[in-house]
């Protein structure tokens, strides 16, 4: 049995192809201005490191993400929120929270031990605690994403940065660099300000471990740390590419659906 | 000059005179139900409109100030913010009332009806009453419409009285609010030579007594599974008992209408919609948008509101015994049971037992918590909803728009938010 999981975000495009429940494939894109030819890059090239030779190889295939009707060859579109709490469940099942943080939004979701989904609370309204903030940040202080997590884990001291609106905490960290604030110290700062949001929506849906990160800024190892210290437990490591696990849980509904219709 | 209230109001009564001929012309399933209550929004701006070209007496009034004692003294009165709650459907100057209202120098973040009842009045378009009631209750915005008022060159030297609402609810309380709504008759007579007649209110009050009865029985039935109310009637009961037909016996038929309607499925085992799959809780006002909204959460989701804010609030049967236990109910009805002043003054109490009442009894799937922007007691107290949902074991959604403004989250944005909910919790 073949499945596909495509899951279209605002920053990036992501393909699972899955065969009898195991990861054949997957592949990691950034999104275009078309999410209909993100979906199709994405997934042709997850195919192609299948070995497979075409889409029509896979039996049903399931798009999600925020361009997921946009998926002109999924069998049909399930809910992010559905599929990063089916992907988080099916990685580690242990998970009981799921914060996702994507491109445009934040979601977390708390779930029982089969993986549904009890609650969720989400942020689409700024980009406060999603990657386009630290996309911003990292823009402002020159160090591209992958030193922004390393500087974070450096910060001793962390600068109190009451921002969480990207624009506004633009301001503050140009306010810190003129003062002479340790770059390091800042960047700590700026992942403090977003885990204390991430806390008060966790908190609303109830802290249950474990607790694991899914999307793209779940590989900011600064943002998990910081988030551990406000939630006060650990967040758990997925064994696979976080970033994924949308298109993980687009794919294991894929094979649920197949499962049915046989 | 040009009387530029008269003119809206002529053309708010020629809308609905329009819509009345629709609705005629167009013979549906809620039509018996639907017609009634447009009928008695076209008798009220008839009357308005009379009134003011007449030159007789025209009050400027909100629900919960014992609309029954208007009736009883037979002095006509309209609510400045009914024009923003008829809302798109009803309104065809939303969107340029909104956009006017944007322009005024308030805070946005106040409640938009009451912003836009300011619009109206800075704007002058609402007819120039004889004199004004105020309401200061449930929220703070709504002392700030009452401000606007004296602000306006055109209303500031109208006469106004704002029956004092006390904080707490026991007898001493309601004994005082009592005391205000005579203050209230006083003022009314004063200002436009109207006497109340007991006798007469005891009449009205006895047909708003039967009206909330039977609202009661109606509530009663909603909840048989299928449900057999309908969404499209779902704010006549309140409007009948508090705004439009008050203690009038045409209010009364619709009541036994609607009633004898929903008996009729029940008995039936039918309900409204053929294939009810979400029986759902929307725990706010409904959106003046939500002609756009309600039908498409039935075809796409089988999804019904069984119940809503609206329309759950157990009224008290006023005592008609004499003048005193009516002052005395009328009051405590007034100041405790109204819809959002029943919830908003006072704890988050009221909100929650009112959920798990209903949610047990109405056998609710989901609650809605719309979270409307100018309702602050709801923002402070979604926290305690929410577990009062999980302790329930019953989804809850909170998704934050305006009532009367479709911009702040468009209806596509709230259909999204809910088939997302829907989806992730498995319903429907």
């Amino acid at each position: 049995m073949l499945v596909g999981g495509c899951d279209v975000g605002s920053a990036t495009g992501k393909a699972v192809v899955m065969k009898d429940g195991e990861i054949t494939s997957y592949v990691i894109i950034p999104s275009t201005t078309k999410p209909e030819v993100t979906a199709r890059t994405v997934m042709d090239e997850a195919i192609e490191k299948a070995g497979l030779s075409s889409i029509e190889d896979l039996d049903y295939i399931v798009g999600t993400g925020y361009g997921r009707l946009k998926v002109p060859f999924a069998n049909e579109n399930v809910s992010e929120i559905t599929c990063h709490a089916r992907g988080a469940h099916w990685l580690s099942p242990t998970v009981r929270t799921v914060v996702d943080i994507g491109g445009q939004d934040c979601k977390v979701m708390s779930m029982d031990d089969k993986g549904k989904v009890l609650e969720f609370v989400m942020n689409d309204r700024c980009a406060a605690g999603t990657g386009r903030f630290f996309e911003a940040m990292a823009r402002v202080l020159d160090c591209g994403l992958e030193g922004l997590s390393r500087l974070s884990l450096q910060g001793k001291n962390p600068a109190a940065i009451t921002s969480q609106c990207s624009v506004f905490a633009e301001s503050e960290v140009v306010t810190l660099v003129n003062e002479g604030v340790e770059l390091v110290d800042i960047v700590a700062g700026l992942h403090n300000s977003i885990a204390g949001r991430l806390n008060s929506m966790v908190r609303k849906v109830g802290l249950v471990e474990d607790v694991a990160l899914t999307g793209g800024c779940a590989k900011n190892d600064g943002l998990a740390k910081a988030l551990e210290e406000k939630l006060g437990v650990a967040v758990k490591k997925l064994p696979q590419d976080p970033q994924i696990a949308g298109a993980i849980g687009a794919a294991l509904i894929a094979e649920e659906k197949l499962d049915g219709q046989s | 000059m040009v009387d530029k209230g008269l003119e809206r109001t002529i053309a708010e009564r020629d809308h609905f005179e329009f819509l009345l001929k629709f609705l005629e012309e167009s013979p549906s399933e809620t039509s018996h139900l639907l017609i009634p209550l447009v009928r008695a929004n076209l008798e009220h701006y008839k009357d308005t409109v009379r009134c003011i070209e007449e030159g007789k007496p025209v009050i400027a009034s909100y629900f919960s100030n014992a609309p029954e004692i208007f009736t009883a003294m037979d002095i006509h009165w309209y609510c400045p913010v009914a024009a923003a709650f008829a809302g798109a459907g009803a309104n065809p100057y939303l969107m340029n009332d909104l956009e006017g209202t944007d322009k005024l120098a308030v805070s946005s973040d106040i409640c938009t009806l009451l912003r836009m009842a300011m619009y109206y009045t800075e704007a002058g378009l609402l007819p120039r009453p004889t004199a004004i009631v105020g309401m200061i209750i449930p929220c703070d915005g709504i002392v700030a419409l009452h401000e606007a008022s004296r602000r306006s060159k055109q209303w500031r030297d109208i006469p106004m009285f704002a029956p004092d609402p006390p904080y707490f609810t026991d007898e001493r309380s309601i004994d005082y609010f009592a005391q205000e709504l005579r203050r209230m008759v006083d003022f009314l007579t004063e200002h436009t030579g109207q006497k109340l007649d007991i006798g007469r209110l005891r009449e009205v009050v006895e047909v708003t007594n039967e009206q909330y009865k039977l609202w009661q029985e109606i509530n009663e039935l909603r909840r048989a599974v299928p449900c057999p109310f309908n969404w499209g009637v779902g704010g006549g009961p309140f409007a009948l008992t508090q705004n439009r037909w008050v203690g009038d016996s045409r209010g009364l038929e619709w009541f036994e209408a609607a009633l004898a309607d929903s008996e009729k499925r029940v008995k039936a085992g039918k309900g409204w919609l053929e294939n009810e799959r979400i029986r759902l809780l929307w725990f706010d006002v409904h959106p003046t948008w939500f002609f756009d909204l309600a039908p498409w959460l039935e075809e796409e989701w089988g999804a019904v509101i069984v119940m809503d804010m609206f329309s759950y609030c157990p009224y008290t049967l006023v005592d008609t015994l004499n003048e005193e236990t009516m002052f005395h109910d009328l009051a405590k009805r007034n100041l405790m049971d109204t819809t959002m002043v029943r919830q908003a003054v006072g704890v988050a109490d009221n909100f929650a037992s009112d959920i798990v009442r209903i949610v047990k009894d109405y056998k609710i799937d989901c609650v809605v918590w719309p979270a409307h922007m100018g309702h602050k007691d709801g923002a402070a107290s979604v926290g305690i909803m929410r577990e009062v949902c999980r302790d329930l074991g019953v989804p809850f959604l909170s998704i934050g728009i305006d009532t009367f403004d479709p911009r702040y989250t468009t209806p596509d944005e709230v259909k999204n938010r809910m088939s997302q909910f829907f989806t992730a919790m498995g319903l429907g």
